[in-house]
């Protein structure tokens, strides 16, 4: 109990921090936001559209309301021209979903490919397979997400016309083109991914088929199969675990690109209209919601060590 | 005498080719051909522009009267080169294309411009002016409804007029402000009748009725809905918004069962169910989409990528249809309240520096033709040769030397441009062209809308600028009109030091103390101001005309833009999509398409209208 309270406390402090940095960073970025709103604004328009997004306050001030609003569950307003205002949660509300069905199906090809290649090329350490797994491995981490996308957008949907270029269909419309929609985004975003996490799974896994424990599953007959996905996975995966906590980082990082490259209407995409048009309330709370999300993840791995290997539960107090 | 609408349509006033629309021939197979091939010249020249010469048989099928009964139903995805950010809450709204192209779908207008880019009226059944062009009287056209079902009588009409002047209750108003600056009194005559009072002699205010698609009539609920008359889009257009809105993604509209117009067989308007418009910046994103055939249309004047890209496919995989009368301006536009550019020397350097043809070669596909003025082909004003200086890097080099003995100052600027790949590439060019004739460039490379706030804040000295769609030049007045008086050279503002801004004119001494904010370029020109005047005042159209051709002459005369290239607007379109250009016009008494109406405006710098759009199947 006392241990969550202050791990609780530790994700406000975290919180606190990205939002202050965030927000005196963005105050110091070019440009004048109230003039991207109304261009053609006389002085007393711009004086009044600056004034409600208060940007006519102290630093501080300015600071403390948003900070107080988000308290409340208000992210503030998007603008649209003088008069046109529509809640930032709104965009959000429809984007985020759209983030997570994105993330969540790179994740699942990472998953389902990386886990059997990695264990593969482990229990085949040092010959021709793992070999030609780990060659293919190095290249695909070499291989920038952007370019992957550019490459499979120009040739799988302009050139061979087999799945759409670039657009997104919400599930509910139509599930089928929804999915043909997503294969190649998620695509671009799992290989780098997959080749990482299947040479750290391979690592882990060619020490712990070192173990003396593996060797006693063998001495008792069981079979190679059971041994290397109920006896060695377990216990390999951990490393694997914080690599993916960390990951989210970079997997959110790649999908303000490829969501870009690919027209989906995600968080990302967001987030780069907001820098390129300005929004500068719309932006601090995308930079929140990604920081929260970002450290509730990794509290959920840190969860989920405790659930793969009971020893961590006690670990503290044995040492 | 009363001047009716119907007495401007002067056809000869209006070169008569008004759209060339080139059904590009991909020339021979994948080898040779297609726009790749532009160097070959092949047959059909006629426009004196790159694609020309990839040959082509004329319309598009379906452009005009369709002779071929359309099939309604169906459903598009029509590409935009941008999102529209601030909405359609319209007097508020600063559309450009793309915004425009959606505004058309949604809403109607009281006049729209025919194909010699007359006004005719549309919502309105009748346009009249007194003598005197101070008072304008709008009858409307009887039985339309809006999306929504409330009447469009004389009250709503008054309302919208109000409000793009900034006389209508929590509606903050922009452009439009300086636009109807000139409006007195919008006044409710009887239920379908509404007079306009102005507070000097308007001649060409129909024109602005358009406003080259920026002025939709919109419903009551709309002009009432506060905050979200940005997003409560109704109108009597074609189709309606079913609130389906998803910035930088896609905007759906539906079609609007209740529209007012037929076609020429009888047939309800619009054919199509629906229309997905979705924003694509990136000019390679919607090239791929094209060709991927994820988007059924666009409209795009990208001949960096998506033009060049697109002619090989022409017409077998592909359709284009190509505008290059009526067309916006590229430019670059100069600060002439700053060194250097409020000297004449500097200017006309930088247009004696600048190859155009190289230029054109190596970023625009040869597909652009040089402009010399702000007025294209087949805008009244247009004139072959303006008299601009040409490229001279000799002249252009001897001017640097000269300048710089006159100011004791180096020949340095700051070109501020959109951040985007092709814009910094093209301005690269553009530096080194300048280095060439001893002129030293940096580029400020920004996001768009902060380069256009630059410029109207008046910080920048030259940048990258596109402007000028052809419809009426009166529609151009806010842009360089002044009417502040050009103080005596011997004691100029100190605000403004004004050394040597250009030459003296007959009409007297040109200055830089615009007191026009949307004058970007600050010039005062006694010679612009009178002939701009003579335009907006006249019905004469060979007064206006010659009014026009002068303030084009002036422009070149005191070289106040270096003017690029004019853009050539198209609507690339997968092979089944027809009807690209709209019905023909209503006529005062018949608003379905007949033989008839007017035919509509061939230029694609505002869109199209898109009620005409149907699938083959």
């Amino acid at each position: 109990m006392r241990a969550a309270l202050r791990r609780v406390v530790q994700l406000v402090v975290v919180l606190l921090c990205v939002s202050f940095f965030s927000f005196a960073l963005l105050s110091l970025a070019p440009g004048d936001p109230v003039t991207a709103i109304v261009g053609f604004g006389s002085p007393a328009q711009l004086a009044k559209v600056r004034h409600q997004l208060h940007f006519d306050r102290p630093f501080l001030e300015q600071y403390w309301s948003w900070l107080s609003g988000l308290l409340h569950g208000d992210l503030g307003n998007q603008y649209f021209g003088p008069t046109g205002v529509q809640k930032v949660s709104t965009s959000i509300g429809q984007s985020l979903p759209v983030s997570l069905q994105l993330m969540a199906y790179a994740m699942i090809l990472t998953i389902l490919i990386a886990i059997p290649l990695g264990v593969l090329a482990a229990y085949r350490s040092g010959t021709f397979i793992d070999k030609a797994i780990n060659t293919t491995a190095f290249g695909a981490i070499a291989l920038p997400d952007f370019a992957l996308a550019l490459i499979l957008s120009y040739w799988v949907g302009v050139k061979l016309h087999w799945l759409p270029s670039q657009s997104y269909v919400h599930p509910t419309d139509d599930f089928v083109q929804h999915l043909r929609h997503m294969v190649l985004p998620a695509v671009s975003l799992a290989v780098g991914q997959i080749a990482a996490y299947m040479r750290l799974l391979r690592s882990d896994m060619i020490a712990t088929l070192q173990e003396d424990f593996i060797l006693m599953a063998k001495a008792k007959g069981i079979t190679n199969r059971r041994i290397l996905w109920r006896h060695a996975l377990r216990p390999s995966s951990l490393t694997l675990l914080t690599v993916a906590g960390l990951n989210v980082g970079a997997l959110i990082g790649g999908t303000v690109v490829i969501e870009v490259i690919f027209q989906i209407p995600g968080m990302g995409t967001l987030l780069y209209t907001a820098i390129a048009e300005r929004q500068y309330v719309m932006l601090q709370s995308l930079v929140v919601v990604i920081a929260v999300a970002y450290v509730l993840v990794n509290v959920f791995i840190d969860i989920l060590y405790n659930v793969l290997d009971p020893r961590l539960r006690h670990a503290r107090v044995i040492t | 005498m009363r001047h009716g609408l119907g007495s401007r349509k002067t056809g000869s006033a209006v070169v008569a080719l008004a759209l060339v629309m080139l059904m590009v021939l991909a020339a021979c197979g994948s080898s040779g051909g297609g726009g790749g091939s532009t160097s070959k010249g092949q047959t059909g020249a006629k426009t004196g522009t790159g694609l020309d010469n990839v040959g082509g048989n004329g319309i598009i099928p379906g452009l005009f009267t369709e002779t071929t009964k359309p099939t309604p139903g169906g459903d598009v995805t029509f590409a935009l080169e941008a999102e529209s950010t601030g909405g359609w809450c319209l007097p508020e709204a600063q559309l450009a294309i793309s915004g425009i192209q959606v505004a058309r779908a949604i809403y109607d207008y009281l006049a729209v411009p025919d194909n010699k880019g007359n006004y005719v009226p549309s919502l309105a059944d009748k346009i009249t002016s007194s003598n005197n062009f101070k008072t304008w009287t709008i009858h409307i056209r009887p039985g339309i409804k809006f999306q929504d079902g409330s009447p469009l009588n004389a009250q709503v009409v008054a309302d919208n007029l109000n409000a793009y002047r900034g006389m209508f209750p929590d509606h903050t108003v922009l452009l439009f402000y300086f636009v109807f600056k000139q409006v007195a009194d919008v006044k409710v005559v009887d239920p379908m009748t509404v007079q306009v009072d102005m507070t000097t002699p308007w001649a060409a205010f129909p024109a602005h009725l358009f406003e080259y698609g920026r002025l939709g009539i919109m419903a009551e609920a709309q002009l009432h809905s506060g905050k979200n008359c940005f997003k409560d889009m109704i109108g009597t257009g074609p189709f309606k918004f079913d609130g389906d809105w998803v910035p930088n993604d896609h905007l759906t509209v539906v079609k609007n069962p209740n529209y007012w117009r037929k076609d020429s067989f009888g047939q309800q308007l619009p054919y199509l169910d629906k229309i997905t418009f979705k924003p694509v910046p990136d000019g390679s994103a919607m090239l791929n989409g094209l060709q991927s055939k994820t988007f059924d249309l666009a409209n795009t004047d990208d001949t960096t990528t998506v033009i060049p890209g697109l002619l090989s496919q022409v017409p077998n995989n592909m359709h284009l249809a190509v505008s290059t009368n009526f067309p916006e301006t590229g430019y670059t536009i100069f600060n002439t309240q700053k060194p250097p550019f409020n000297n004449i020397l500097a200017r006309k350097a930088f247009v004696q520096a600048f190859n155009y043809k190289l230029y054109s070669q190596l970023r625009l596909h040869n597909l652009n033709q040089q402009a010399n003025g702000p007025f294209g082909p087949g805008v009244l004003g247009y004139l072959k040769d303006t008299g601009l200086p040409t490229y001279n890097l000799v002249a252009a080099k001897a001017l640097v030397k000269q300048y710089e003995q006159e100011t004791g100052q180096n020949f340095a600027f700051t070109l501020s441009i959109p951040n985007d790949a092709p814009s910094q590439a093209s301005a690269q060019v553009v530096v080194d062209m300048m280095k060439n004739a001893g002129i030293s460039v940096s580029t400020k490379p920004e996001e768009q809308s902060q380069e256009i706030n630059d410029v109207i804040k008046g910080s920048y000295q030259a940048a990258a600028w596109r402007n000028h769609p052809g419809f009426d030049p009166d529609t151009q007045v806010i842009w360089w009109v002044c009417s502040t008086a050009v103080p005596p050279a011997a004691a100029p503002p100190p605000a403004a030091p004004s050394t040597n801004i250009g030459e003296t004119t007959p009409d007297g001494k040109v200055g830089n103390n615009c007191d026009n904010p949307v004058n970007f370029t600050r010039f005062n020109d006694p010679v612009i101001n009178k002939n701009l005047d003579i335009g907006r005042t006249s019905t004469n159209p060979t007064v206006r005309k010659q009014a026009y051709e002068a303030v084009n002459r002036e422009f070149a005369k005191q070289v106040w833009s270096a003017w690029t290239n004019w853009t050539v607007w198209t609507v690339p379109s997968q092979t089944d999509v027809r009807g690209i250009l709209g019905p023909t016009l209503p006529t005062a008494t018949n608003a379905d398409v007949t033989t008839d109406g007017a035919e509509p405006f061939t230029g694609l710098s505002s869109g199209t209208d898109v009620s005409t759009l149907w699938l083959m199947h």
